[in-house]
């Protein structure tokens, strides 16, 4: 009896210490986020906006004989498709022609899960805030706050049963919502096959040609970055021309484990004209700045900058790039 | 958000209220308000905008406060390349070029070499061809801006209508990367599917 009893106060003084402890833990869930992404089977259909923009999509996602196949349609106006099988992913335009983005063949990169299942970047604060019901499933809504201003926030809706993500919002850092993904039904378990993920024949291929860095100057080129934002640190560098007549360009990946962007670099050749300024579409911001190249030589290189950073970051980003003559 | 009524009234309102941001008449707070009713209100407001950007088109569609036009021309015309608060210089360029750009379908530029040929219009002047133009992803963009002001010495609507390897790149990595999962994917379909709806 008195050990039932000791058993019943100890389990009570516990409980709220084991409430805390689960709740404290976005970062797991967080994990259980990207581990359902890639691990699940599922489809469903899901609208997309920005600004004034609404897509509605349909996403399939499956793993056969342990390949995984993620296959989005874009539903109203244009048909445009994406065809993922493990890496290697496949544009299908508008107009049916296909991109085929080569996965690279250096060293795997960290991937999200692995270094979110370390440690969530310091420069984020995250809490769970609740529970809310999205696609009709019922959902906890985690706040990602950015601590400083070189990142956008995040609102995600995670789904209570299989941690799929349900719902995400970018938020910059006057709570405009920059970009909201939302399910609008989700299908777990539903029998898909490999047919449901083959490509359509397409008369005309573009492959997005993976090089050897060394392989071509451009390759070579080299960037000194004297400032960036806190966090952010190269993830990979790669060499892709788009099609045997071009040159190819260089592209460094930057990620702080939740945001990202890419830099690429192309040496200009003689005679031909680069424009520099900005763009934005949604929260992705594209800046492009012309530089010069190390001393003593007439070299001019355009260096672009493409993600989801807040603009004024992305500047002072390429502001801070300089070339470095590594021939 | 606002209450709308009647449609041409809203309209002229807006229209003000954009013309007022093009001037740098509004403070920061009103531009993020304006900013945050095009990206809260759906579908319905993209009527709305719409006359935005057929105004940007030289078109008239609406009634459009006389001298919207010309302070839009001058308003663009006074910036430089400088770079300064989010609100000055090639940044409020972007945030024009974004209200107008929004409803414009966006176009993506294809980088490299332009392949272009014949003559090309932006807002309804023609505009010269260049052989050699390296633009960034969504270049034309901000140059829905500056196709107000001048015959822009560039072929836009040359661009090859794929989308911008660059783009395609970046969300390629970020959906690695990132933490959103397949975000940049639909972000990445959503922009190829949108970029040839013209």
């Amino acid at each position: 009896m008195t050990v039932m009893l000791r058993r019943a106060a100890l389990l009570l003084m516990m409980m709220p210490v084991l409430a805390l402890a689960e709740a404290s833990q976005p970062q797991s869930l967080l994990t259980a986020m990207a581990e359902a992404y890639r691990s699940l089977d599922y489809q469903g259909r899901f609208l997309y906006m920005h600004g004034n923009q609404l897509s509605t999509m349909k996403v399939r996602h499956a793993v056969i004989d342990g390949r995984e196949y993620e296959r989005l349609t874009h539903l109203d106006g244009q048909l445009a498709e994406l065809i993922r099988q493990d890496q290697d992913v496949i544009c299908i335009h508008p107009d049916r022609s296909i991109t085929r983005l080569r996965a690279e063949t250096g060293l795997g990169p960290m991937q999200f899960q692995e270094r979110i299942s370390q440690s969530l970047p310091v420069q984020y604060n995250v809490l769970l805030d609740g529970d809310g019901r999205v696609a009709g499933r019922d959902a906890v809504r985690m706040r990602i706050a950015a601590l400083d201003s070189h990142r956008h926030g995040y609102r995600l809706w995670i789904d209570r049963d299989s941690n799929l993500l349900l719902k995400s919002e970018m938020v910059d850092a006057g709570g405009l919502v920059l970009e909201r993904i939302e399910f609008v039904t989700l299908e777990i378990d539903p029998a898909l096959t490999v047919e449901d993920f083959a490509a359509p024949g397409a008369a005309v291929v573009h492959a997005i040609e993976d090089l050897a860095l060394d392989s071509h100057p451009q390759g070579r080129i080299e960037l000194d970055m004297t400032w960036l934002p806190e966090g952010f640190e190269v993830l990979e560098k790669d060499l892709r021309r788009n099609t045997p007549d071009r040159a190819p360009v260089a592209a460094l990946a930057y990620s702080d484990g939740l945001a990202s962007f890419t830099l690429f670099v192309e040496g200009l050749a003689a005679g031909s004209s680069a424009e520099e300024g900005v763009s934005r579409m949604g929260p992705t911001v594209a800046v492009s700045r012309l530089l010069d190249g190390a001393e003593d030589t007439s070299e001019r290189y355009l260096v672009t900058l493409v993600g989801e950073i807040p603009q004024d970051t992305a500047e002072r980003v390429l502001a801070a790039a300089r070339i470095r003559d590594s021939q | 958000m606002r209450a709308i009524e009647g449609d041409a009234m809203s309209t002229e309102r807006e229209l003000e209220i954009l013309s007022g941001l093009l001037d740098g008449e509004t403070s920061e707070l009103e531009t993020r308000r304006i900013l945050r009713d095009l990206d809260d209100t759906g579908a319905a407001s993209w009527q709305r905008w719409q006359l935005a950007a057929d105004v940007a088109r030289g078109q008239k569609v609406a009634p459009v406060p006389v001298d919207f036009n010309a302070r839009l021309s001058a308003a663009l015309a006074e910036q430089g390349p400088a770079k300064g608060s989010w609100l000055g210089g090639v940044a409020r360029a972007a945030v024009a070029a974004s209200v107008a750009a929004a409803t414009v379908t966006v176009g993506w530029q294809y980088w490299g070499v332009q392949q272009g040929e014949g003559q090309a219009t932006l807002a309804g002047v023609p505009t010269e061809q260049v052989q050699e133009v390296r633009a960034r992803p969504m270049a034309d963009a901000f140059l829905v801006g500056q196709g107000l002001r001048a015959p822009a010495a560039r072929s836009q609507a040359t661009a090859d209508p794929r989308i911008d390897p660059m783009l395609m790149r970046h969300s390629e990595f970020a959906a690695r990367h990132g933490g959103q999962g397949m975000v940049p994917y639909a972000r990445l379909v959503s922009a190829d599917a949108r970029q040839q709806e013209k």
